[in-house]
């Protein structure tokens, strides 16, 4: 089988796959619009959570708010990205939380690790109203 | 931005995304999404399927992304959730034919003149046509190695075909796109 070949010596599949790969798809633009409307209604399954709140009494919440809640303090702190967050929970109470870094390349990785974990300590004292154990482990580095 | 730093930064917007960042999965969507449509609008002829397939494998991919581990590449993993939404699209409108021998039974249509309007979009467009005569693995495979770049390793796990398998279905895949292709020379 010959393969075939433009006048520039390119064959003319290779031709139409550039050609291909270089058009936008036109209905796209309006896609992604509708994804993104769509996903802002689209919840993801948690666990609930039933947690003391001081003396306040009971609050049940979704292990993600905490999750979100812990994510959003953690990000703020400079050279430190969040990866991962693991709450455990015993009889529906939160009793630690187990956090996981990216350090910023050229970081303190210790400094950002305590700094990681006064921010998720504060951030779970503004939710539980009481202070939580957390373990930070700095998993990797990069250029945050 | 090459192919390492692109892959950690997906898989930085996917952890960010795990925990319910919906920013990084925005940008997950808009990373990934044109090449999702693209691979789906020739997946299936219906390009309202096309667009539901992809809105469908993004809602599944925010839904279970705790579960995505990093094993494979996000991009191959949001495929692989773009074909499964395909399929099971293109299954409920019609049969759908999986097997290569469609395509040999189709007949080749007349030769055109090859040169006079082979612009860039016309030849885009025969593409088009040639993929359409492919049955499904053929073309899924033909689309997602030399359209999307992903590895025959990434589309066997796309597919959930064996790599032996991958290979064949390409290489049946570019000889007839070649043959079909063939008709433009002058």
């Amino acid at each position: 089988m010959a393969t075939m070949s433009t006048p520039d010596g390119e064959g003319a599949l290779a031709r139409a796959t550039r050609a291909m790969q270089a058009e936008p798809e036109p209905g796209w633009p309006d896609l992604a619009e509708r994804v993104s409307r769509r996903l802002r209604t689209v919840s993801r399954p948690g666990r609930p959570l039933t947690l003391q709140v001081g003396d306040a009494g009971t609050l049940r919440v979704d292990q993600r708010v905490v999750v979100d809640t812990v994510r959003r303090a953690v990000a703020q702190v400079p050279g430190c990205r969040p990866v991962g967050v693991d709450v455990r929970a015993q009889e529906q109470q939160v009793t630690s939380l187990r956090l996981q870094v990216w350090a910023g390349y050229g970081r303190d990785v210790r400094a950002v690790a305590a700094a990681a974990r006064a921010a998720a300590v504060d951030s779970l004292q503004d939710v539980l109203a009481r202070r939580v154990p957390v373990d930070v482990d700095v998993v990797d580095v990069e250029g945050v | 931005m090459a192919g390492s730093a692109a892959r950690a930064q997906d898989v930085a917007l996917a952890r960010a995304a795990a925990l319910g960042d919906r920013e990084a999965f925005e940008r997950i969507v808009h990373l990934h999404g044109h090449g999702m449509l693209r691979y789906a609008r020739r997946l299936v002829s219906d390009p309202g399927d096309a667009e539901e397939a992809v809105q469908d494998a993004f809602v599944a991919a925010w839904r279970s992304l705790e579960r995505f581990r990093g094993d494979s590449a996000l991009r191959t993993w949001l495929f692989g959730l773009t074909s499964h939404k395909a399929v099971d699209l293109a299954r409920r409108r019609r049969p759908q034919p999986v097997d290569d021998e469609l395509a040999a039974a189709r007949p080749a249509g007349p030769a055109s003149d090859p040169w006079e309007q082979a612009g860039a979009a016309e030849l885009a467009r025969e593409l088009d046509r040639a993929l359409a005569e492919l049955p499904y693995r053929q073309r899924a495979c033909w689309l997602l190695v030399e359209l999307e770049g992903l590895s025959q390793a990434e589309v066997a796990q796309v597919l959930r075909i064996g790599p032996d398998a991958v290979r064949g279905q390409l290489f049946r895949a570019r000889r007839a796109l070649e043959e079909r292709m063939a008709r433009w020379r002058p």
